[in-house]
């Protein structure tokens, strides 16, 4: 058998190695996938400092989903600290990761564009995307602070409470969107069911894991199902093992699929599976997405406080914050105790994906492993931040969870 | 031979967050003009599917670079190479910005521990810092370099030597100069929100400050174009 490597992979956020084994047809006898993107080590940086540091910092583990880490990052912290966010509070922040889904799925769709969109029509769909993304990237400047790297997303809440009258041109501002939203959708769920890709292509067997249809739900992310492993116990290929730059997560022991295909399973009875089916999902929850945003324009309360007391100094709790981004669960963990955050751990949308992904080329030509690759949006900046334990067995994670 | 007259650019990500990219896509109203007319961009693997680094007019870098990641070492040195211009493309590869606190310790690579700009390594002809760089300074500088329009471009070739930054830079070589007008504009341009004006001067929370450096580099009595305020005095 032959082997094909694609290194880096491209049209997606960070570096990555796709390696496939081909027989004579060249078709995909066996995939690997996995990041080779240099780890800053955010987890590191931010263990020893205060807790306000962590979500400035950790929100700069990626710029094409900064929202999803810096809600991820407050709410771990918000829940070591005991912290009831203000209603308000979580509106706002509801508010501000709806409108990046619409934005961040926009952009997926600017980087598939080669792949499905012809060449007298990409002038248009650049277009699309980007006034999409206008409007929606303001929503995140005028509720978070900053569009990329929001500033506003704190530790109990918001920094501030919008005003009445950004209220309203906000939400006539999303109303006026709508039409352009569906129209957009509809073109790319065209595009794509038009472009005759392989029926079956990038099906698997692996379970889907979501916590929330849009925001994310802690309560529905059980530690005890959930194990790591380092990469050498996961490739079978010692020099794959080594160059990987991030480990293994497991849910039930086994490697899932997170995301907007996985969070239609999980809450909408979506039952399709493979690369079209989550480009589908991924264009159809943008409509979703915008229609929360709108309700929740509608029914905030501009006079309500949005963000709560708190005393810093913590308790050495185990704090969960677990966040549907654009690209599936992102969950982070915090220990805050004397003031300074103890422990700290960033679980991923990429890192759940990336054992799932090489295996779902298989059984098709390696011309397709890209289209593949890509129908999970990957972004490998995020998927180098990952906790360490560096053990298969289940007790010992959790014995080292206590006691750190 | 109107083709050929495009610029060609490349962008290369090291080890960052590809925000400062998203910036640049942040320009909606021109992106698919600036894409498909104004520049040819003929490397970047997160914008096209082209492997081979070829020569180049412009190389946009983003982040800072892995001391311990060989792939990375081995790829900036093949772009000043290859490259006319090296801009260092936000923060990251600029100042460092906050992989300054970077110490290693971090599976599934925990010798990975030393970030650096990528000027302690490379020549780099200019930088436009932030965290990330707003939509319009990057429309501007592409545009600038477009028209060859180095006087617009002077303070951004001059940063290319401002490496070790920090919101302290605000109080040692500002305040502590007797230069500060309190203005308030570092306040303004902190991206993090880190700065306050307390007294009239500004006040940093350290806590909040990832060392990006664009409170120094906004601050209008850091930039001091001698030669050009003599002859506009006649001096």
């Amino acid at each position: 058998s032959e082997r094909i490597v694609i290194s880096p992979t491209s049209r997606q956020e960070g570096h990555a190695e796709l390696v496939m084994e081909v027989d004579d047809e060249g078709i995909v006898t066996k995939g690997r996938y996995f990041s080779i993107t240099p780890v800053r080590g955010l987890e590191k940086i931010v263990t020893g400092k205060a807790p306000e540091t962590a979500p400035v910092i950790v929100q700069r583990i990626c710029g094409v989903c900064p929202i999803p880490h810096t809600l991820a990052s407050v709410e771990a912290i918000d829940d070591s600290l005991d912290i009831e966010v203000p209603k308000a509070g979580r509106l706002l922040r509801e508010l501000t990761l709806a409108a990046h889904h619409v934005n961040s799925h926009a952009i997926h769709h600017f980087l598939i564009a080669p792949d499905f969109v012809p060449e007298n029509l990409m002038a248009d769909a650049i277009n699309s995307v980007s006034e999409i993304r206008k409007n929606a990237q303001y929503v995140v400047d005028m509720v978070a602070g900053e569009g990329i790297h929001p500033s506003d997303v704190r530790i109990g809440g918001m920094a501030d409470n919008i005003t009445e009258l950004a209220r309203k041109r906000l939400y006539a501002r999303l109303k006026q969107l709508k039409p352009k939203v569906d129209e957009h959708v509809e073109l790319m769920i065209g595009l794509i069911e038009d472009k005759g890709l392989p029926k079956g292509l990038g099906v698997h067997n692996q379970p889907t894991l979501a916590s929330h249809q849009i925001y994310g739900d802690r309560t529905k992310f059980d530690l005890d199902r959930f194990t790591e492993v380092m990469p050498e116990s996961w490739y079978d290929d010692p020099e794959i093992a080594k160059r990987a730059c991030s480990t293994i997560p497991l849910y039930d022991g086994r490697n899932v699929e997170v995301g907007p295909r996985a969070r239609m399973v999980e809450f909408q009875g979506f039952k399709e599976r493979g690369v079209v089916a989550q480009h589908v999902a991924r264009a159809l929850e943008m409509k979703t997405a915008l229609a929360r945003a709108i309700e929740i324009l509608d029914e905030l309360d501009t006079s309500a406080p949005v963000r709560a007391d708190f005393d810093e100094r913590g308790t050495g709790k185990l704090g969960v914050g677990a966040i549907e981004g654009p690209r599936g669960l992102d969950v982070h963990m915090a220990q805050v105790e004397n003031g300074k955050i103890q422990f700290y751990s960033a679980l991923v949308p990429t890192t759940w994906n990336i054992p799932t992904m090489g295996p779902a080329t298989e059984g098709f030509h390696h011309e397709y492993g890209p289209h593949v690759i890509r129908a999970y949006d990957p972004c490998l900046s995020c998927a180098t931040h990952v906790m360490v334990v560096d053990d298969e067995d289940r007790s010992v994670i959790r014995d080292e969870m206590v006691r750190l | 031979a109107e083709e050929n007259a495009k610029p060609r650019i490349g962008y290369i990500h090291l080890s960052g967050c590809t925000g400062d990219a998203m910036s640049l896509t942040e320009n909606y109203d021109i992106l698919a003009e600036l894409l498909t007319n104004m520049v040819d961009i003929v490397y970047g693997q997160t914008l096209v599917d082209l492997w081979e680094m070829p020569e180049m007019d412009l190389a946009l870098v983003e982040g800072s670079v892995c001391l311990q990641d060989e792939h990375s070492l081995h790829e900036l040195k093949e772009l000043r190479e290859k490259a006319k211009l090296v801009c260092a493309f936000g923060s990251c590869a600029a100042t460092g910005c906050f992989t300054r606190y970077s110490r290693g310790g971090q599976q599934a690579q925990p010798s990975h521990e030393s970030f650096v700009p990528i000027a302690d390594l490379i020549d780099v002809d200019l930088a436009i810092p932030g965290c990330p760089p707003s939509p319009e300074i990057i429309a501007k500088a592409v545009v600038a370099l477009l028209n060859n329009d180095m006087e617009y471009l002077q303070p951004m070739l001059d940063l290319a030597g401002y490496t070790e930054a920090c919101g302290c830079d605000l109080q040692t070589k500002v305040v502590n100069q007797g230069l500060c007008t309190g203005c308030g504009t570092c306040a303004m341009a902190c991206q993090t929100r880190a700065l306050d004006m307390t007294n009239g001067r500004p006040e940093l929370n350290s806590d909040r400050c990832i060392k990006c450096g664009i409170c120094y580099v906004q601050c209008p009595r850091s930039w001091w174009p001698e030669e050009q305020i003599k002859k506009e005095l006649g001096l």
